[in-house]
């Protein structure tokens, strides 16, 4: 019994995050800027994942193994925030109307 | 009984990503920008991370999860070198162009 | 810090045995020298490090909510016909410290829907999604936190 309960909070997490991992995809095909479709992709890098691990986590029986998979998750909440950064600088420094696509704005 | 449900999940799974990730290459070989190429890029790094850590549980191989940590370092660092590489060239290409408006005046 | 060493070692090895964590002390322990010695760290930062534990947890947690919030607020946009309204905001932020300010803008990009393109001095810049993520976003829960932080800091360092 408590074998079932285990393997439906698995399948619950993995496909948790493979819904949220697919509708970052659709959001590189619903959005027009490249701006916006980074919104997207880092939806698939924070939560999408981190569900994804989660989900595996709880199928196995191995610590270490727990605490890789653990492990991986933090190593990509940790670095997707840089290379997000990374990506959007890039498109400011290469976009010569930035103005065009978005409204400016100073607080 | 349970091997098959969890091994039935596994593939669905397996091939639902393999699905999405070659929508995100489309998408990769498709996009007009460069910043373009580059997200969908990232997206099929983390892809693949999620297909690497089913396939470990599907095996049963917990070396498979020290491959997916060691795909993430190498993601993120090939988003690095060339988002560095990229602004490096758009920055030059600028100041080129400001040299020449210099020397039309 | 090094019993941070210490464990990473150990999750990558996968297994205990005696060779593996006497392997594991030594290298450990050369790991913190070589730390203490090149990269400008010091038993004193450690301590600090380690009064900031509670409050960095806490901080963790925020993250994760936070998080969790605003990709259940992407998912109707990502969904629905209507059309995002992006946005560029410019705000200063009260924070003094490099590495808080740091902390701050790697926090805002890694929840979906707002992105820092640029942090120069006390200036942060933000991409928005849309407008009701732009709202808010000089006096987020993260810059709170943070400030409270700061001020546990600068009471260490005055001592």
């Amino acid at each position: 019994m408590i074998e079932w309960i285990r393997f439906v909070l698995t399948a619950l997490f993995l496909l948790g995050g493979l819904f949220i991992l697919i509708s970052g995809v659709v959001g590189q095909y619903r959005f027009r800027y490249v701006l916006n479709r980074m919104h997207a992709a880092s939806m698939g890098d924070s939560l999408g994942l981190m569900l994804v691990m989660l989900g595996l986590c709880i199928s196995q029986n191995d610590v270490f193994v727990i605490l890789k998979y653990l492990l991986t998750a933090a190593f990509l909440l940790l670095t997707s925030p840089t290379s997000g950064h990374l990506i959007a600088r890039l498109e400011i420094a290469t976009n010569e109307h930035p103005e065009k696509e978005m409204e400016l704005m100073q607080k | 009984m349970i091997e098959n449900a969890y091994h039935l999940l596994y593939v669905s799974a397996l091939v639902i990503l393999s699905i999405v990730t070659f929508a995100c290459l489309v998408k990769a070989i498709a996009g007009p920008r460069i910043a373009d190429r580059v997200v969908a890029i990232n997206m099929i790094c983390t892809l693949t991370l999620c297909m690497i850590g089913i396939l470990a549980a599907m095996l049963g191989e917990g070396y498979l999860v020290d491959v997916a940590l060691i795909y993430a370092l190498l993601g993120f660092l090939a988003v690095v070198v060339l988002c560095k590489v990229y602004i490096g060239v758009a920055l030059e290409k600028r100041e080129q162009e400001a040299k020449e408006a210099e020397n039309h005046d | 810090m090094a019993v941070l060493f210490f464990a990473l070692w150990m999750i990558l090895n996968g297994r205990i045995t005696l060779e593996i964590v006497l392997f594991g002390i030594v290298i450990s322990g050369l790991l913190y020298w070589f730390c203490v010695k090149f990269l400008d760290y010091s038993p004193r930062r450690e301590w600090q490090a380690i009064r900031l534990i509670p409050s960095g947890l806490k901080y963790a947690w925020t993250l994760l909510c936070e998080i969790v919030k605003s990709n259940l607020a992407m998912l109707p946009l990502i969904y629905s016909s209507r059309k995002p309204e992006p946005k560029l905001v410019t705000f200063k932020t009260p924070l003094k410290r490099k590495s808080t300010r740091c902390i701050l803008a790697n926090s805002i990009t890694v929840t979906p829907g707002t992105i820092s393109v640029y942090l120069e001095e006390d200036t942060l810049t933000v991409h928005c999604l849309d407008t009701a993520m732009a709202d808010g976003i000089e006096d987020l829960e993260f810059q709170r936190q943070l400030l409270k932080m700061e001020q546990m800091l600068e009471e260490g360092t005055k001592k």
